[in-house]
């Protein structure tokens, strides 16, 4: 080998070297990028100086690093102040945000077990439910997070006024009776375009089968049925599958469960993963105070199941629903093969009626709109979640914060009327404008664009709905949007706030994973996530009871099984207890 | 007098033998400083990311608490080997792991060796290449991709092995080869052959072209047929190629391919697809259960360890150069 050669070689390898060194400490030589960013931003802004109060132009800027535990709700791809929501934000709060996005996938517990085990907490974390893989425990134990009554109480007063009072009595630590979380407002009301209520479907397929009613379980049935007899197809001649499941077979498991009145914890089928277990359900349909027993014990557990497996056996579930990654799911409903879709992605929102994922352009009825959900024989009222999921969620603040009065100003500013606006529809006379009822009318440019790119580009552009913020809820849309605070809308609230509150104590009964009843969980989960899809696609309703049963037996000779019942039963008391203020 | 003399005379000539060894030392690694530059930044990189994370092992035999760090834990010794052993899933995983990986072995390792002697056997230098790359390829596709394209292929009512199927009247209704444990072996080899047999083929087809051509050239003359010289030539002079790499595979045969199990698996055939990899990687990432986790793993890799020993010590009494 030639000596020159060998020189070269080696000066090449001291050259990545210095490379992949100056790479390792990119993020300071980004900081130097950004201030300079920064500094041409705030030359910008001096123009505007008079919008600002005196007290923000005295903050100096400020950087914080936030994860949130939902990317569909923060799906930014541009960096912080490129978009002119962002850039508003900082105009009045003075702080800079860059979104943290660890690790390729959605699996939030994962993510999240990984920063804590490598001890790289960000500034805030957004969104994250205490429910969610115990994490929540993990940064208490750990004292990752700092309390936040003393920030709240200075920089927080739109906060306060923002969150209802009982919720802030619920999310007191019990321990120490601080306060570790801004509580996440989500409330829902009763509207059958709300697909936690109903079923989404193609709006052009539903009325090519003459918009048939879906009162009972065979009116529904025998709707999915025709999208078979009648050979419905999509425009590149496809063949229509019925029923497409988007998120995953337990999310969807669960949100038939609370069709047929199983009521319990981990049931609002939103943002579940497969991997979860429904474990236990309260003993009725309303009685949410419990008693709490195995999901198995509950008498509409088996329907449900066997309602599924009945679906599936008649060819009217995509039969590759167990095996299908979610981006192939996706693709077909993309693509117009799909009559009704079963997961987040198709749901419409409430606040701006709009499609949050676009079919691809196959005319203006190719999208999904919400049909009410059938009704089985012995339940009350059809419905597919049993409770919102807000107050269990929320906002933390890391103990590593450094200027944590600054990261709350942040969260004030976006619980301000201002910010709720600011954050949802853009910036006044730029983007909307109110019309004479007092509500928010896009300027003709906005629609054009959503009409012509889709919500999903036209947002991106211009930063609405893409960066944490307190979540576009009726409740929040009850908040800015004051002409629509009408008594019959404050009656429908005043229901889902019951559902809101009541599901609260069932989705706040969490155990170490170290503990007993925590691997007693565990134990659960992983023989529920082994057998249960056997029992989903069993070949007839007698296999579905026979393996049905064998599963819930299984369940119950786990080790400790009754002990983590009875530990779940007093958890649950005492969240009621706290809920109701005692 | 003399004695002490000579010993000095010894002394001195030991000291310069010593000098002139050192010198010469010195004198090539200045020669070699380059291969030598080389050399410390492997090092450098095997103990910097495998040697130094070794000490978190020690969380194997603690009550892990992020919060204390790896060190701050209760000490439990060998609780959660027990756990581990006395796991439910514990034989299933492990018949999986070796299931696996042995038939991985038993169909891969052989089809290496077979394209390496074909390859060998290709006389047209231009379509030899070619035939090379096309089997080297797959290598650098992802598995990621891999595993779109295997999900894709098998879909039982859109995938166009299933379409082949039914257009040709083998079966009336797709078959869902990735939902049915019967079939989950079976795909797991094949593609894994597929994907890695040429790139493996690598090593054997350079120890072939190693071999001394005057060795074929004198079977050729006593009358020997291509099957013959493979047998009596090829196969025996890379017999030490084979044992080396044989071994280093039974070395890894706990370790499974994690992308291609993980992308290709689902809760229809876990059964047969729960490996330790994957279930160490649920059990720690998912579940945060990060002491356990490090338990299995370690158990995995003592079990790789004693595979390795095992092999060797075989090889040694059949009598074939070892390397360890």
């Amino acid at each position: 080998m030639g000596k020159s050669f060998l020189k070269g070689l080696s000066t090449l390898l001291v050259v990545l070297v210095f490379l992949s060194m100056i790479g390792g400490c990119g993020k300071s030589g980004q900081k130097t990028d950004e201030k300079e960013v920064t500094t041409q931003k705030a030359t910008e802004t001096a123009t505007v100086a008079e919008t600002k109060t005196l007290e923000t132009q005295k903050k100096e800027k400020v950087k914080f690093t936030v994860f949130h535990t939902q990317p569909a709700l923060v799906p930014n791809s541009k960096p912080w102040g490129e978009d002119p929501v962002s850039r508003r934000v900082e105009e009045k709060t003075g702080v800079q945000l860059e979104v943290m996005r660890p690790m390729p996938g959605d699996d939030i517990v994962q993510k999240l077990n990984m920063l804590i085990a490598v001890n790289e907490i960000p500034d805030c974390i957004a969104g994250l439910r205490i429910g969610t893989g115990n994490i929540y425990q993990k940064l208490l134990d750990g004292k990752y997070i700092m309390p936040l009554d003393d920030l709240l109480k200075s920089n927080g007063t739109n906060i306060i006024n923002f969150v209802p009072q009982q919720l802030w009595n619920f999310v007191k630590n019990e321990d120490d009776g601080k306060t570790y979380y801004i509580p996440d407002v989500f409330d829902r009301s009763y509207d059958k375009n709300y697909p936690g209520y109903s079923m989404m479907v193609r709006q052009d397929y539903y009325e090519i089968l003459g918009s048939p009613k879906t009162e009972t379980l065979d009116d529904y049935i025998n709707m999915l049925r025709m999208v078979k007899t009648q050979n419905l197809k999509s425009k590149s001649g496809k063949q229509v599958i019925p029923l497409e499941v988007v998120n995953g077979w337990n999310a969807y498991l669960l949100r038939m469960r609370t069709l047929f009145g199983v009521r319990g914890i981990n049931g609002t089928g939103e943002g579940i993963s497969d991997s979860d277990n429904p474990r236990l359900a309260v003993a009725g349909e309303d009685t949410y105070a419990g008693p709490l027993m195995l999901t198995f014990d509950h008498p509409g557990d088996i329907e449900a199941v066997k309602f599924v497996n009945k679906l599936y056996r008649e060819g009217l579930l995509n039969t590759s629903f167990l095996t299908q990654k979610p981006e192939q799911s996706q693709e077909l409903i993309a693509n117009g093969q799909v009559f009704q879709a079963d997961g987040y992605a198709y749901w419409e929102r409430a606040i701006d009626q709009g499609q949050v994922a676009a079919v691809k352009v196959e005319g203006d009825k190719a999208r999904f709109i919400g049909i009410a959900a059938p009704k089985p024989p012995n339940v009350k009222e059809a419905k597919m979640v049993s409770g919102t999921i807000g107050g269990t969620s929320g906002v933390y603040f890391s103990s590593k914060c450094n200027k944590p009065e600054r990261l709350m100003d942040y969260w004030d500013y976006m619980a301000s009327k201002e910010g709720l606006l600011v954050s949802h529809f853009g910036i006044e006379g730029e983007h909307w404008d109110y019309d004479e009822n007092g509500n928010v009318q896009y300027r003709d440019y906005m629609l054009k664009m959503r009409r012509e790119q889709g919500n999903d580009i036209a947002f991106e552009t211009h930063g609405m709905y893409k960066w944490p913020r307190f979540d576009t809820t009726d409740y929040a849309y009850d908040q800015i949007q004051p002409k629509n605070n009408t008594p019959q809308l404050n009656s429908i609230f005043e229901q889902g706030r019951k559902l809101f509150y009541d599901g609260m104590p069932l989705n706040g009964i969490v155990f170490s994973t170290s503990s007993a009843e925590g691997k007693t969980e565990i134990s659960m989960t992983q023989l529920y996530t082994r057998i249960m899809p056997k029992v989903l696609v069993a070949k007839s309703e007698a296999e579905c009871v026979s393996l049905y049963n064998d599963l819930a037996n299984q369940i119950r000779k786990i080790e400790g099984a009754q002990r983590y019942i009875d530990a779940c039963n007093e958890q649950h008391r005492k969240l009621v207890k706290k809920l109701q203020g005692n | 007098m003399t004695n002490g003399l000579s010993k000095q005379a010894n002394d001195i000539r030991k000291n310069d033998k010593q000098n002139r060894l050192l010198r010469e030392l010195v004198n090539k690694a200045y020669r070699q400083r380059y291969l030598l530059f080389m050399a410390y930044l492997g090092l450098a990189y095997i103990i910097i990311f495998y040697y130094v994370p070794i000490y978190g092992i020690v969380i194997a035999f603690k009550d892990f608490d992020v919060t204390k760090g790896f060190f701050g834990g209760k000490w439990i010794g060998l609780d959660h080997f027990r756990e581990f052993l006395s796991d439910s899933y514990f034989f299933l995983i492990l018949r999986n792991t070796l299931a696996i990986n042995f038939l991985r072995l038993l169909v891969g390792f052989p089809l290496s060796i077979t394209l390496a002697i074909l390859f060998n056997e290709i006389t047209h230098n231009r379509f030899r290449g070619i035939v090379q790359s096309v089997f080297y390829v797959p290598y650098f596709i992802s598995w990621v991709i891999m595993a779109g394209f295997i999900t894709t292929i098998l879909n039982p009512q859109s995938g166009i092995l299933n379409e082949i199927l039914i257009k040709i009247g083998i079966v009336d209704k797709g078959i869902d080869f990735l939902g049915n444990n019967k079939w989950t072996w079976t795909i797991f080899v094949l593609s894994d052959v597929y994907k890695t047999a040429g790139f493996n083929s690598i090593l054997f087809t350079a120890a072939i072209y190693a071999i001394d051509p005057t060795l074929y050239e004198a079977t050729y003359i006593d009358g020997a047929k291509k099957v013959q010289q493979i047998m009596h030539i090829t196969l025996p002079s890379i017999m030490p190629t084979i044992i080396v790499l044989l071994l280093l595979n039974v070395g890894w045969m706990m370790n499974s391919n994690f992308d291609q199990i993980f992308l290709l698996q689902n809760s229809l055939t876990l059964e047969t697809t729960e490996v330790i990899d994957t279930y160490v990687y649920k059990t720690g990432l998912k579940f945060g259960r990060f002491d356990y986790a490090a338990a299995i793993n370690l158990f995995k890799n003592l079990l790789g360890l004693s595979f390795l020993v095992t092999t060797n010590v075989l090889v040694k009494k059949i009598k074939i150069k070892t390397v360890i």
